[in-house]
């Protein structure tokens, strides 16, 4: 059992101030956080009209003596730090002591406590912060927090609160957040008297995903661990062609906390790199599990924000953790082996599974007859059986478990850039002279560019040279591009420049970019079986292989499953 | 129409137009070969409208006219047929009976007169000019010809008339921007061709030619209009002739080479086979190093490591390093006969020039790499 003290003066002064219940939403987090802070492993909430008219938090953990019943309700008043020290090393979600004095001051709260050690517990009742009553009651081990009539004395206030609907949602979508990191409490959310959510206790959080991104993308995500010292990052991913166009199914926790964080969402983005189309983002769950000491949680009112001392670190941590994950998956010719025992033909293993992407399953075949690599054990290739190609633009390939359509241009595009951007790296860009050097007129200002970046240019195998007046001769190129417009293709080029240095690594990933595009294959080229053969080859070897350098897709993927349900063969 | 005839009368000639006649094509009619019955003969058309192909045959006419019939059909029922006296006839509403007198097909047929219409070469000057020479000029350059890709425009092999020492030779001249083929030959009676400024071959054409060069005997050569045309005993082939410039290449040919050697020209290929083993998209030039009466070829790929071969040559000059694509390598010493090849060397930023004295006319040029 805790005992709260009030804080004093120089402590609290310390604290973020600012307002701590806007709605609703707020309230049931606010409570959870305390139930969770509480030891509890069962946590009821109930609302009524979308929380407007009642929330009830009902929990089973420590519990409140009579002392505490009436402290908690004061401002300041916490069991969970002492000093102002303790605010740097925060590691319980409450420390404010701020959070039922606020959402006491704007409703009518009844909290009914009892520890489990005491025989008998209490009652308080409080409303718009004027303490009521206070009764000895019977009452089951734990604490039982009911608000009614919020912000009932602020009519401004209430007039602002939207629709139950959106209330109501508001609510569900703050459970499931809160409920995810903690999948060993079980959780149960009723709407006036019905159950919507029911999430008992287990130990993976698969169970909770689904209730939060939905069964498809839950199914679909990979999980991935890392670890190092004082910080470890543990990651859901979805696969890229599930992102969206807002950031709202990328979650955040910090030790169990769920944050809005400007860094964090960046390095996610960033791990996903090119697979993502401009603009998208994944739907993913980071869980980021730091000493609590490296890490400061005051610094917004509703603590939905912290301050990384080393944020470098984390952002690296997590850049690196996601694209290693992703890396490894996501491709689109493998398939695990559990997957092609549950192949087409077993109908009814197939009418109940769900149409996932499971390539990227890392069960591991009960008998290996070889021991292979830690990260090639999730990686069964199954090489794709070419069906043709489909209006000489896309590649139609049978793989085990539906249908496959790659994008060539886009494909090969990849390959290019992939190609030309290991070159660059190991600065061995192989530049192939012309016969026969390729003229061309450039601008004033083309010819600057051209001039400041002739260095740079070289190392791509672009070789120029000013044959006076306006104009160039292009006498090398890189070796790996074929059939290229070279007007077209240094015009654009040396736009990308324009800004920039090539040194800097954007531009010469924009460079590449240019490049790889220019060289590639063109949709409606026709493909011979052996040069469609040899790009899903060399796809196959490809780390990202699921989008283009643009962001565009390079694959899409058709199940069995889902060829069915569209010939209604199975509804 | 009606004819009757023997199997091996039109087999041939309708095997050989395969190529040409489009599978897939939006336009139907290209699917199909034209058979015309006249007088004693019939005459089979084939055309893609890029490449016609025309050649009479003599057959038992028993009614002229024409029929469009399915050019892949056509084939096949003669392939599968082992009788050897066929019967062919138009029915009304475009079907065509035609049996081998065991087995009858009904085949529905396109009307005869939605065929395009064939180049005649009525009046073309012609010159004769022998098969296996046409031949070996085709193969000793169109593999240097680009990869046709939407946009470019060297998908064809030049061809002129040059005129150098006493003599006038026909060329022909490839090049996909990296290396060049050319080779020119004496061919009596050039002269009168009228051939002013050169043209450009289609590959496809090309190949079609190659076909009916490479079974040898003479063949006449024309051009009319844009078309490039050619003759072999009743057969027509008329090539329509790409409109893109060929760039001005006699500046790129060296007029001498600094260092030079000679090899056998199957070691070299050898070598140049097994040093692409080691390549790929990425890193695919081989590293030719001369010095002290060797030259080494080494590839070194980081991603799947080095070759190196080491050939006997007699070489005292200066040291000389130049990056090449071995596969260009291959592609020439292939299509070459002589025994030993004769390699030139300028430096590394000019080309290597190859020539071989069983090659007579024949020069190829190979643009270096920078490494
Ligand atoms: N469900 C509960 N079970 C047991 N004790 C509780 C419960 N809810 C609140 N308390 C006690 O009441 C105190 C005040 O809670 P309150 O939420 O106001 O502040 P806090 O959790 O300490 O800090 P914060 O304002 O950051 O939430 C807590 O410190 C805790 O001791
Ligand atoms: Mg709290």
């Amino acid at each position: 059992m805790n005992t709260i003290h009030i804080l004093p003066e120089k402590v609290a002064s310390q604290i973020a101030a600012g307002e701590v219940v806007d709605r609703p939403a707020s309230v049931v987090r606010e409570l959870i956080d305390n139930s969770i802070d509480a030891a509890a492993d069962r946590i009821f909430v109930r609302i009524e009209m979308g929380g407007k008219g009642l929330i009830k938090v009902n929990d089973n953990g420590v519990g409140m003596s009579r002392d505490d019943i009436l402290l908690c309700v004061e401002r300041y008043a916490t069991s969970k730090i002492e000093t102002a020290s303790d605010l740097f090393s925060v590691k319980s979600f409450g420390f404010r002591g701020e959070a039922l004095p606020s959402i006491a001051s704007v409703s009518r709260t009844e909290i009914v406590s009892r520890p489990k050690d005491q025989l008998a517990g209490h009652r308080l009742k409080i409303a718009g912060g004027r303490l009521i009553s206070i009764e000895e009651t019977g009452a089951p081990a734990g604490t039982i927090i009911e608000v009614r009539n919020l912000f009932y004395n602020i009519p401004a206030r209430r007039k602002f609160l939207r629709a139950v609907r959106t209330e109501t949602d508001h609510i569900i979508d703050v459970f499931s957040r809160v409920a995810l990191p903690f999948p060993g409490i079980a959780f149960k959310l009723e709407d006036a008297g019905k159950t919507i959510m029911n999430l008992p206790a287990s130990d993976q959080h698969i169970q909770r995903l689904h209730s939060l991104m939905g069964r498809k993308v839950a199914g679909a995500m990979i999980e991935v661990q890392e670890e190092n010292h004082d910080l470890g990052i543990s990651a859901y991913l979805a696969p890229p062609d599930l992102s969206r166009t807002r950031g709202d199914r990328l979650f955040v926790y910090v030790n169990g906390r769920n944050i809005r964080d400007r860094l964090v969402t960046k390095a996610v983005l960033d791990g996903y790199g090119q697979r993502l189309m401009k603009g998208q983002y994944p739907q993913a769950v980071i869980f980021i599990e730091i000493d609590p000491s490296k890490v400061d949680v005051n610094i917004h009112p509703t603590k939905q924000e912290v301050r990384f001392h080393n944020s470098r670190d984390v952002f690296q941590s997590i850049v690196s953790t996601v694209g290693k994950a992703l890396g490894q998956s996501f491709h689109p010719y493998i398939s695990p082996k559990s997957q092609q025992e549950g192949s087409f033909f077993q109908k009814e293993a197939l009418s109940i599974s769900e149409p996932v992407w499971k390539y990227y399953q890392t069960e591991q075949s009960p008998v290996a007859p070889f021991k292979v690599e830690e990260h090639e054990q999730s990686l069964i290739k199954e090489t794709p059986r070419v069906i043709g190609q489909l209006g000489n633009t896309y590649i139609l390939c049978q793989v085990t478990d539906g249908l496959l359509m790659v994008d060539q241009h886009a494909a090969h595009e990849r390959i290019v850039y992939e190609n030309l951007k290991n070159g660059a790296k190991s600065s061995r860009i192989e530049a192939q002279t012309l016969l026969i050097p390729f003229r061309l007129e450039l601008s004033t200002k083309e010819q600057r560019i051209v001039l400041e970046n002739r260095d740079q240019l070289n190392r791509l195998g672009i070789e120029l040279d000013h044959f006076g007046g306006n104009t160039f001769l292009l006498r090398s190129v890189p070796a790996i591009l074929k059939n290229v417009e070279w007007d077209a293709f240094l015009s654009e080029l040396i736009t990308e420049l324009e800004d920039d240095k090539l040194d800097d690594d954007i531009v010469l990933d924009k460079a590449l970019t240019v490049m790889a595009c220019h060289g590639a294959i063109r949709a409606g080229h026709p493909m011979t079986h052996e040069e469609i053969s040899h790009l899903l080859s060399e796809l196959e070897e490809m780390e990202i292989p699921t989008n283009c350098p643009h962001g565009r897709p390079i694959f899409k993927h058709f199940t069995y499953y889902e060829i069915e349900k569209m010939f209604k063969r199975i509804v | 129409m009606e004819i009757k005839f023997d199997r091996d009368q039109i087999f041939k000639c309708v095997s050989r137009v395969q190529s040409i006649i489009e599978r897939k094509s939006n336009m139907p009619i290209l699917s199909t070969i034209l058979l015309s019955a006249k007088g004693t003969e019939v005459r089979i058309s084939a055309t893609d409208l890029e490449i016609g192909f025309q050649q009479t045959v003599p057959v038992n006419v028993i009614q002229e006219g024409s029929v469009a019939i399915s050019g892949r059909k056509l084939f096949e029922i003669l392939k599968e047929s082992r009788k050897s006296s066929f019967h062919i006839r138009e029915k009304e509403n475009n079907w065509v009976y035609m049996s081998d007198d065991v087995a009858r097909f009904d085949l529905a047929c396109l009307p005869a007169d939605e065929y395009p219409t064939f180049v005649e070469p009525e009046g073309v000057q012609m010159i004769e000019v022998e098969g296996n020479i046409l031949s070996e000029m085709i193969n000793k350059t169109v593999y240097s010809v680009t990869i046709e890709e939407a946009g470019f425009k060297l998908s064809g092999v030049f061809t002129e008339k040059v005129a150098y020492e006493g003599e006038t030779f026909l060329r022909m001249v490839a090049t996909d921007g990296h290396r060049l083929s050319m080779i020119d030959k004496p061919i009596p009676d050039l002269e009168s061709l009228d051939l002013p400024n050169g043209v450009m071959i289609p590959k496809k054409g090309l190949n079609e030619l190659n076909k009916l060069a490479a079974e040898g005997g003479p063949v006449q050569i024309g051009l009319k209009q844009k078309n490039f045309v050619v003759k072999k005993g009743t057969a027509i082939l008329v090539i329509r002739l790409l409109e893109a410039k060929f760039p001005d290449y006699h500046a790129v040919i060296p007029s001498e080479e600094k260092h030079s050697i000679e090899l056998e020209r199957i070691l070299l290929l050898e070598a140049m086979r097994k040093m692409l083993i080691l390549s790929n998209e990425r890193y695919r030039a081989v590293r030719i190093a001369l010095e002290d009466n060797i030259m080494e070829l080494v590839s070194t790929n980081p991603d799947l490591g080095e070759a190196q071969e080491k050939i006997k040559v007699d070489y005292q000059g200066e040291r000389l390093e130049a990056g090449f694509n071995p596969r260009y390598f291959i592609d020439t010493l292939q299509s070459m006969e002589s025994e030993t090849v004769f390699l030139g060397f300028i430096d590394n930023s000019k080309p290597c020039i190859l020539k071989g004295d069983a090659d007579q006319g024949f020069l190829g040029l190979i643009m270096p790499m920078r490494l």
